[in-house]
């Protein structure tokens, strides 16, 4: 946590100090857009709701943002999405045979948003680094992690058969991304925004999902962390929004 | 379009505008302009030269006219003195050993002109003048009286257009030539000083090259002119300009225009060529031979001194070259106590303004410290408190003026389509340009900006007052965008602006415009565009339009100009990738406005 609150401090000092010398001007005096986004992404890296893959199958993501003007081509925006995905728990051999599980994400985060120097915020292209706060509760099957535990340490039978206690299981990963998209305004109220995202999932247990080990919650962490990245990799946003 | 494609050179992307030149634009729209002007000679000629009691032949005549309208109005060898006197003479190498000759042709190469060559019209002229009825017609039906007045009425207004062109030489010459028939003509003596004031201010900044022509292009007895400005050094030229200024200026003491430039050029003297009184002489006798001057000088600083015989035991004999002319320019003037004391108080604005920048350098960030401070060493020019002011207006991304009201002259619109064979688009230039104007009324409404508009297009059949007030704006902005030095400068018009001042209650001009452009999507991109598309179908949308629709390039150009100062208050500017869209335009224009209004 310590990170994010740097992070926001770095901004809003930044904000400050543009803030200090500009003028605002807005689109036509209006600073504020409220608008309602949709993320897909295809679903070739990671199985979309419906558990389906390839192409043509969308991961959807539904947001609702909040973009204030703050200097003349700068901006910040806050926004809270929600999405559902499935994932594997097993990574290695048996996995074409492990069920799709759910995994129920919320993100919270907040961009800068830094418009070309010719063009006035909010209007025109722009490019964007944000950062998101993605809280996953996941489902668990206890009876595939009892039988791979069990399997995993089948040289050792002299210990107690494993029993998972959870259901479910809730991790929490930080995430950065770079929006870089463009911006146009109708009837001098309406936004519709355009952009494209790349961004990256911070895991301490990325790694541990590669294997199976010992600690469960680790790997099962681990994975959810590895679909989280390919989900957060990169993407294609579209929103509409209101000017006030 | 001048005024910023080529004086404010917007950096434009890399197509679109710049796969045009602006000449092949000019060629392109005027593409049977020669064939336009012989059937505008054949009727003028019969419908209405023929019709008046001119003699008829005369038209011929007027093409020798055009042959050498580039020409000064007569040829009289320019007599020097004319800005000296008895106490100094320029050095011989200053002018020029033999005149170049006048190599006027009416036969040239008229493929890229808009108009045919002066032989071809010549040639159809007397064409037409075979078997045409000449009886009763005369050379001057009205009196050679009333020509002298109507071709000197012209020839002011000559003078006044190149001082505005910045033509300095030729304004400076056929004034002089003009000087011999009106000695106490004040309009001259304003175009006299107005070119000689300018070329100091463009010589200064090492950029008289932009407003004399080269020696080798000069024909005529202006060759002697353009050497001259050309061979004299700055502080001479400038200390010169300030002599001749002053003196019209004790001929018309209550003149602006003059009294104006005369503290300009004090100025510059001392603030750039570092001039002080030291380095002047009160008295100088001088006896010419040949090129070299006997000169009896007193010791340099001998001026400051009452005593006439201190002054005498001072005195020392020493022989010098022409070249030392620029001690004894002020011989006379230095006599003055009026010149003196105003020689005087510029030094002591030059000493107060370094120590003013000094404090104003401390107020700056670090940063910003050093950027000033490095420019300082190319530019001297920002010994000007205003130069300073001006730059850290520039740095800053927007600023809060303050101004409650503006006066908005002739915005401009031009659309183009670079993928077609009639690029100009002339409907399309039309109405955008009135949708641009309810825009611009719209923001300004919107921001409370109280805003006039002289626009062309509202002229109507008795509008001849706003017609005057058009080729006024007109010319002023002309003189304005011709001024292309960063520096304080009294523009010729600076008078002449007045009334419109006073009658909008406003010294703000705003000069706006949009230019808009198609041009073909398809460029270096069109391979990451495929790529990006045959990788992912959700690129698809963004390849599909690049492949279909076309590019689009616009900008968008503000300035605002104080009309009493000649300084540029704010500029506005943006090139961008993308349509002339009411949202992009209603977003500059607010934005510009805004900055403006608020305080």
């Amino acid at each position: 946590m310590k990170k994010i609150f740097t992070i926001i401090i770095i901004i809003s000092l930044l904000f400050l100090t543009n803030a200090s010398h500009s003028q605002v001007s807005g689109f036509m005096g209006k600073k504020n857009i409220l608008k309602l986004g949709l993320f897909m992404k295809s679903s070739f890296v990671m199985p979309n709701r419906n558990g389906e893959s390839g192409y043509f199958s969308f991961n959807d993501k539904y947001s609702i943002e909040f973009e204030r003007v703050l200097t003349r081509n700068k901006s910040i925006q806050i926004h809270a999405s929600s999405f559902e995905t499935y994932y594997k728990m097993l990574g290695y051999s048996d996995n074409t045979t492990s069920p799709l599980l759910k995994m129920s994400c919320k993100s919270y985060g907040g961009d800068f948003v830094m418009y070309r120097s010719s063009h006035i915020a909010p209007l025109g292209a722009y490019t964007s680094v944000g950062f998101d706060v993605i809280v996953s509760t996941a489902d668990v099957n206890i009876d595939e992690i009892n039988r791979n535990y069990s399997y995993y340490n089948y040289e050792d039978q002299s210990q107690s058969k494993y029993s998972y206690p959870y259901k479910e299981i809730i991790t929490t990963h930080m995430g950065l991304n770079m929006k870089s998209g463009v911006k146009q305004i109708f009837f001098n109220s309406l936004s519709i925004d355009f952009n494209f995202q790349l961004g990256v999932i911070f895991s301490e247990n990325m790694t541990g999902g590669a294997e199976f080990k010992d600690n469960v919650e680790d790997y099962i962490k681990g994975r959810i962390g590895n679909r989280l990245w390919g989900h957060y990799l990169w993407g294609v946003n579209c929103s509409v929004g209101y000017l006030f | 379009m001048d005024l910023y494609l080529e004086k404010d050179k917007i950096s434009r992307e890399s197509k679109g505008f710049k796969s045009a030149s602006l000449n092949e634009i000019v060629y392109k729209t005027h593409y049977r302009s020669r064939e336009m002007e012989n059937e505008a000679d054949e009727k003028g000629f019969v419908d209405y030269f023929s019709k008046t009691n001119y003699d008829l032949n005369q038209a011929i005549e007027i093409y020798d006219v055009l042959q050498y309208a580039y020409l000064p109005f007569d040829e009289l060898a320019f007599n020097h003195t004319f800005l000296t006197d008895s106490l100094f003479a320029f050095p011989s190498k200053y002018l020029p050993t033999a005149i170049n000759p006048i190599r006027a042709r009416d036969d040239y190469d008229d493929e890229n002109s808009t108009h045919p060559n002066i032989k071809k019209r010549r040639e159809q002229m007397q064409e037409r003048l075979t078997n045409i009825d000449n009886k009763g017609k005369l050379i001057n039906p009205f009196g050679e009286d009333y020509f002298i007045a109507i071709r000197d009425m012209a020839r002011f207004e000559c003078l006044r257009l190149y001082v505005i062109e910045h033509n300095y030489a030729m304004s400076f010459y056929n004034a002089w030539l003009m000087k011999k028939d009106y000695p106490n003509n004040l309009f001259l003596d304003q175009v006299l000083s107005g070119s000689l004031y300018g070329m100091v201010k463009y010589k200064n900044r090492d950029n008289i090259g932009d407003v004399i022509p080269s020696e080798k292009k000069s024909e005529g007895e202006i060759h002697a002119v353009v050497s001259l400005f050309k061979n004299l050094k700055k502080n001479e030229l400038n200390a010169l300009a300030l002599r001749y200024v002053w003196k019209a200026h004790q001929k018309y003491p209550n003149d602006n225009y003059l009294n104006n430039i005369k503290d300009d050029l004090f100025k510059e003297l001392v603030w750039r060529n570092k001039a002080k009184l030291s380095m002047f002489s009160n008295i100088a006798q001088i006896h010419k031979a040949g090129d070299t001057l006997i000169i009896e000088t007193p010791k340099t600083d001998s001026i400051q001194k009452q005593s006439s015989k201190v002054r005498n035991i001072e005195k020392k004999k020493k022989t010098q070259t022409v070249d030392e002319f620029y001690s004894y320019i002020f011989a006379n003037l230095l006599k003055d106590k009026d010149f003196l004391n105003t020689f005087k108080q510029t030094v002591e604005e030059l000493e107060n303004s370094k120590h003013k920048n000094k404090e104003e350098l401390t107020k700056l960030s670090k940063e910003e410290q050093e950027e000033y401070t490095g420019e300082e060493e190319e530019d001297e020019d920002l010994y000007s408190e205003a130069d300073l002011v001006y730059t850290r207006k520039e740095k800053n991304w927007g600023c809060k003026l303050g101004i409650d009201s503006i006066l908005l002259y002739n915005p401009f619109y031009m659309k183009f389509d670079f993928r077609s064979t009639q690029k100009l688009k002339f409907f399309d230039t039309e109405s955008s340009q009135l949708n641009f104007i309810q825009l611009l009324k719209k923001n300004a409404k919107k921001v409370g900006l109280s805003m006039e508009i002289v626009v062309p297009s509202e002229f109507n059949a008795n509008g001849t007052t706003l017609y005057n007030k058009h080729l006024l704006l007109n010319d002023w902005t002309d003189e304005f965008s011709n001024w292309d030095l960063n520096c304080e400068k009294v523009l010729f018009l600076s008078e002449e602006i007045k009334p419109i001042i006073n009658e909008y209650q406003t010294k703000y001009l705003n000069i706006t415009g949009v230019i808009s452009a198609k041009i073909s999507s398809i460029d270096n991109r069109a391979f990451s565009m495929l790529l990006y598309g045959a990788l992912s179908p959700v690129m698809w949308p963004f390849t599909i339009q690049y492949f279909t629709r076309p590019a689009f390039q616009t900008i968008y150009y503000n300035k605002l100009i104080n009309m009493e100062t000649g300084d540029t208050e704010y500029i506005n500017s943006s090139a961008i990738e993308m349509s002339d869209n009411k949202a992009y335009l209603n977003s500059r224009i607010y934005d510009t406005f805004n900055q403006i209004k608020t305080k």
